[in-house]
Order: C-alpha cells, then structure tokens, then sequence
C-alpha cells in the first residue's frame, strides 16, 4: 500500500510548518471560545463548531507531524514535488506516517462537514452517506492526493454559499469577512491540486492558506472587540 | 417576532436591567423590566444570588439588588457570545 503526499521545494521545507502553526492557533483560538459559549448558553451549535475547528486544528498537528518527520528523517527526498509513502510492516515510522496522512485527511474533511452541518440540517440516511463518501474520498486519496484536496474545495463551497446567503440576509459585515476568509481558503486547495505539476503550487497554495487564516483572526478579533465595545458604551449610557 | 427567551437571555436581561438603572434596582422595578411574573422572578433571584451574580442589600428601609463584579462579567460574555452568534451565523 503506497500513500501520496504533495510536497514543497526543498527551500520551503520548515516555512509551511509555520503557516500551518499559524492555523493551529487561529482554529483552536475559535474552538476554545466556542466551547466556552456552549457552556453559557448549550446551544448545541456552538458544540458542533468547537468539534469542527477542534477536528481542523488536530488535522494541522498530524499534519505538522508528518511534515516534521518527513523534512528531518527523509531529507534525501530533495525536489521531490510527490512523497509516496509506503506501508511495510517492518518499519514503523514509515507506517505511522503512513496512518497519520489519512488521519489527517479524515479528520479535516469531517471538520469540514460539521461546520457545514451546522447550516444545513439534514436527516440521519444523509448524514451517514456523506459519512461514508468522505470515508471512500479519504480512501482513494492514498494514491490519488488530489482526491483528498478536490473533496475538501468542494465542501468548503457548500460552507462559502451558506455564510454567503446569510450575509445576504441580514447583511452582518462580520459574516462577508468569514465567507471571504472561508473563499481564499478554498482557493489554497485548488492550488494544492495542482501541486503535483509543480511544486510552487505548493508554495503559493500555502501562502494562500496562510492569509485566508489570517483573515479568519482578522474577523474572529472584530466579533470579539465589538461585542467588548457595545458593551462598554452600553455601561456608559 | 423574536423567538422565546433561554434561561440565559433572560438572566442577561435581568442583569442589563439592573446595569441601566445605574447597577442597583428595586425588586419590583426588576420583575417589570424583565417581564416576569413573580413566582419566575423570584426562582430567577435565588439562582442569580446563589451565582454570586447579585447581592440583596438594605438602603434606606427598602431592598435593592445589586449586580457584582462576576455579574458584569457574566453580561460583558454574553455580548461577546451574541457578536460571535451572529457572525457565524448560529
């Protein structure tokens, strides 16, 4: 069983751990305040997208992870613009490697489509067959990595039209920063895909990422100062 | 129309309340601004001073409440979690 992984040039080994540090933070920093909305008020959304971000921030340690193990244990791979990782019973770094890949995969493409869940109720025989598509997509995307990166854009634009027509409805600037932000993220995968023809894709794909994270502090930092604001003005009125 | 009014609305309420009429209110002034009946107001009491959100105290022969430190920042997250609730759409 081999595993396909897209991969930066040699130069850029380290710098895509940082961006991906820089996600860690901004989704875990939602998470937290997330669960600890959910524990003032239960209102089980907040629940499901401290899980979401929670399940995003842990793709981006296993992620991180491998990416350590990879740079610092297999630099011989030089410009390699693909890793194919191989499991072989005998050793057993390649084959954690191997499990933390598709868990990695996994668990962002859950954490997808839990924060989509939160805005499109669906019934459980729809649950379970996404459920199970998400399962096949992470299977297939052993061998074929633009499975992983296609099946991730396209979740990311069911999650873009529903922030998108909520913002419409009741015209929340805070709400156009979150689709924008979930927008430019989707457009790092798209440059993912495409990795695998050159490796710059990859850089510019992070890049991408990173700034579309940004954003998404950007606006959680807005929501969180003015709801501080409106309440200081509201003391002094 | 609004929808029905959690627990925690309405104890956000109350404590807004009690802030707006320059952090001490009368009993009676509370209920109405609340919109509570007396038997809600009255459970809504003893679980907001068992937080330690309000205190009761004497002035002048009348009771009063007052909103504490714990209870300002309880009203202070709860308009956070409210920014927060509409920005993502919750």
């Amino acid at each position: 069983m081999v595993i396909e992984l897209v991969h930066g040039p040699g130069w850029f080994n380290g710098a895509d751990i940082i961006i991906d540090l820089v996600s860690i933070f901004v989704l875990s920093l939602i998470a937290f305040f997330s669960a600890k909305y959910y524990r003032i008020n239960e209102n089980r959304n907040y629940l499901y997208l401290a899980i979401s971000f929670s399940l995003l921030a842990s793709s981006f340690i296993f992620k991180n992870l491998i990416n350590f193990f990879i740079y610092y244990k297999f630099i011989e791979l030089g410009g390699a613009k693909i890793i194919t990782l191989t499991f072989k019973t005998t050793e057993i770094l390649e084959d954690l490697l191997f499990f933390g890949v598709l868990l990695y995969r996994l668990l962002t493409l859950f954490g997808f489509y839990i924060l989509y869940s939160i805005y499109q109720k669906q019934s459980k025989a729809t649950i379970f067959l996404i459920s199970y598509l998400i399962l096949v997509s992470t299977y297939f995307s052993k061998e074929i990595y633009y499975v992983f990166h296609t099946t991730a854009f396209v979740l990311l634009l069911t999650i873009i039209i529903s922030y998108y027509w909520k913002h419409l409805n009741r015209q929340y600037s805070s709400t156009g920063l979150l689709t924008y932000s979930f927008m430019i993220i989707a457009i790092s995968q798209i440059f993912f895909m495409v990795a695998g023809l050159d490796n710059h894709f990859y850089v510019a794909g992070k890049l991408i990422q990173l700034v579309g994270y940004i954003l998404l502090l950007i606006t959680f930092i807005i929501v969180i100062k003015y709801g501080r604001k409106k309440n200081k003005n509201r003391h002094h009125t | 129309m609004a929808g029905k009014r959690t627990k925690t609305d309405i104890i956000h309420d109350m404590l807004s309340s009690i802030i707006d009429k320059g952090m001490q209110i009368k009993p009676t002034h509370l209920m109405y601004r609340s919109n509570l009946s007396h038997s809600q107001m009255t459970l809504y009491l003893e679980e907001l001073v068992r937080k330690n959100f309000i205190k009761k105290i004497d002035k002048s022969g009348y009771g009063y409440l007052i909103i504490t430190d714990k209870g300002l920042r309880f009203v202070q997250k709860f308009r956070e979690m409210k920014e927060f609730e509409k920005a993502f759409g919750l």
